[in-house]
């Protein structure tokens, strides 16, 4: 039969990013893909040398709606690194608390949108109402439901009280129980198992040689987790990276769901250990040296380099996102499956475009 | 497919998770951020928010002394609340209404008065 | 500060590339800087979650090889390079030929500088 080549994408129903793959296929398998980005690059590293470095904060954080928090925070500790300035520990845990908080509501979006990728609406609209709690949560104690601004250069910008933390409390136990009525639909169900097992496999070499990070690598056997390195207040939490084995969309979608069980566990023990004090220092002067941060964001491992001359300008501001690393796994996986399994394997690297493309 | 039955009888049977607006209206927290208003009585001119905003929304004129704010510029982010000295600017947790074309908003702070040298 | 990194020359690059390889060292990213005189191209890799770092330092007209051939993935973020700093890489696996970003009419390389900024006051941005 002739090959035909099919765009998906930019503008899909079912694909909720704007990326383009071109795609070959020939008899509804698909033969070679060719990928296209470039839609919302907005130049923000460019921008990010105009910008004072106190500035840039907010900057920042708009480079992902989902994961902003996250961005946030590795800008600001590759700053306090660079000028040598050490924040309270109260403002560690706080950074912990909303960091987990982050990774819960990330992961509860990206399971209702894989539930929506196989058609499976009335689940995705289980998963999102669920997620509603989380944003009224974060739009209580940071003021904004997504873009949070919480951190600044030198700790945390607002504290929370103690009637504050009641009530996140008793939200978060309220969210796991809800969890545990709808959690097992994902794990056990029939036919999400036959639209997910065995599809878009990568084994334990490949998923190293091709650079993939985050529950992609872990899904695959290898067990790395940023947050054992110990950065903010992990080192003194305990916890042990989640790991499945087979390597293919079922398993992505195992591993972020006990992931979320996890986060929720985290969340609840850092509010526990909130220790006393204030929830920010005060920091004069500019940056001078360069330095690289890792941190562990929902959607993988996130790497920021930050240089600065010692005046209130940066030189160089440079991010690599998550799924900056899984386009190149994409075009691995997609050749061998059917149409119809197309969006499903797109789906399970977690994409985020507007990261991607800055 | 019976691990999902208890979850859509449960749909069924309870009260509907969407929100009935226009009758219902979302209840907003203390510490929401809406809109920044602005008290021209208070401020000194110092020109701390102008400097300290990441969007170049807020000029202020320090010789005519007013302040203008461009108000779709504004990011919402409370920079300027927290460094204001003089405590002027105030977030209030409302939003603002959609509107059919972009505003900008000028202040006036009080004129000193002008007195003529002794020729 | 946290940050070191190994000097290495334009020559031992594809060498040095595949000892990582062969180590299984899984590559992470590569980051360009514009030093005015110089770029310096800053190429990380990491194994258990510790972070190693290969550094080259190169004139603004040389060329450079590229990694693709020992690690596929990095031919996304070596078009980046290419493309908005307009270092002369060679021998990309996959060429998009400039066309990654940036369309039709726009004013190449726009991540280089022109000058240091030392004075007091930065640049802002017009309104």
């Amino acid at each position: 039969m002739a090959k035909i080549v099919t765009p998906f994408g930019p503008q899909h129903p079912v694909l909720p990013e704007p990326l383009q793959l071109n795609i070959t296929y020939e008899d509804e398998k698909v033969v070679s893909v060719a990928p296209a980005i470039g839609y919302i690059h907005r130049g923000l590293e460019k921008a990010g040398e105009l910008n004072d470095f106190p500035q840039n904060v907010f900057l920042v954080e708009r480079v992902c709606g989902i994961c902003s928090f996250m961005h946030g925070m590795t800008y600001c500790e590759a700053i306090e690194d660079i000028m040598g300035v050490e924040i309270p520990p109260r403002a560690k845990y706080l950074r912990v608390f909303y960091g987990e908080l982050s990774r819960i509501h990330s992961h509860l979006l990206w399971l209702g949108l894989l539930s929506d990728a196989f058609g499976f609406e009335s689940l995705f609209m289980k998963y999102w109402a669920i997620r509603e709690r989380i944003v009224d949560l974060m739009e209580m104690t940071g003021g904004h439901r997504i873009i949070l601004s919480a951190s600044c250069i030198g700790g945390v910008r607002r504290d929370l009280t103690d009637e504050q933390i009641k009530i996140i409390e008793k939200t978060l136990m309220e969210v796991k129980n809800e969890l545990d009525r709808v959690t097992p639909v994902i794990l056990k169900d029939y036919t999400v198992k036959k639209r997910t097992v065995g599809i878009g496999v990568l084994s334990k070499e490949e998923v190293i040689t091709l650079g993939a990070v985050g529950p992609v690598l872990r899904a695959s056997g290898v067990a790395q987790d940023l947050r054992q390195t110990g950065y903010e207040a992990y080192g003194e939490l305990d916890f042990e990276p989640i790991v499945e084995t087979d390597g293919d969309c079922y398993a992505r979608a195992v591993v972020r769901a006990r992931e979320v069980y996890q986060a929720i566990d985290l969340a609840l023990e850092a509010l526990h250990r909130l220790p006393e004090g204030e929830a920010q220092v005060k920091v004069k002067g500019n940056p001078n040296g360069e330095t690289i941060r890792r941190v562990e964001q929902p959607r993988g491992e996130v790497l920021w380099y930050v240089k600065g001359n010692g005046t209130k300008n940066l030189v160089r501001m440079r991010v690599r996102t998550p799924t900056y690393a899984h386009i190149p796994a994409l075009l691995k996986m997609l050749p061998g499956c059917e149409m119809a399994d197309v969006p499903v394997v797109t789906l399970s690297i977690d994409p985020c475009i507007s990261c991607t493309e800055r | 497919m019976a691990v999902m039955l208890p979850n859509i009888m449960r749909n069924l049977f309870s009260r509907p998770e969407t929100r009935l607006y226009p009758a219902e209206e979302r209840i907003l927290y203390p510490h929401t951020r809406g809109h920044i208003e602005f008290d021209a009585d208070k401020c000194n001119f110092c020109t701390l928010c102008s400097k300290k905003c990441p969007a170049d929304a807020i000029k202020v004129d320090r010789a005519n002394k007013t302040w203008t704010l461009d108000v779709y510029r504004c990011i919402v982010c409370s920079a300027c609340v927290d460094d204001c000295p003089k405590d002027a600017i105030q977030m209030i947790e409302q939003w603002r209404t959609p509107a059919f074309s972009k505003t900008v908003e000028v202040y006036e702070g009080p004129k000193p008065e002008e007195t003529q040298p002794e020729a | 500060m946290s940050f070191e990194a190994k000097q290495i020359t334009p020559e031992q690059l594809i060498n040095e590339t595949q000892a990582m390889f062969d180590a299984d060292y899984r590559l992470v990213t590569a980051t360009c800087v514009d030093e005015i005189e110089q770029f310096r191209i800053i190429y990380s890799f990491d194994r258990e979650t510790e972070l190693v770092n290969l550094e080259v330092a190169i004139g603004k007209q040389d060329e450079l090889p590229s990694i693709s051939g020992v690690y596929l993935c990095a031919f996304l973020v070596e078009n980046e390079i290419k493309e908005l700093f307009g270092v002369n890489i060679s021998n990309i696996a996959v060429d998009l030929g400039g066309r990654l970003y940036m369309i039709e009419g726009t004013d190449p390389h726009p991540m280089t500088r022109k000058e240091e900024k030392k004075a007091a006051k930065g640049v802002k941005k017009n309104g």
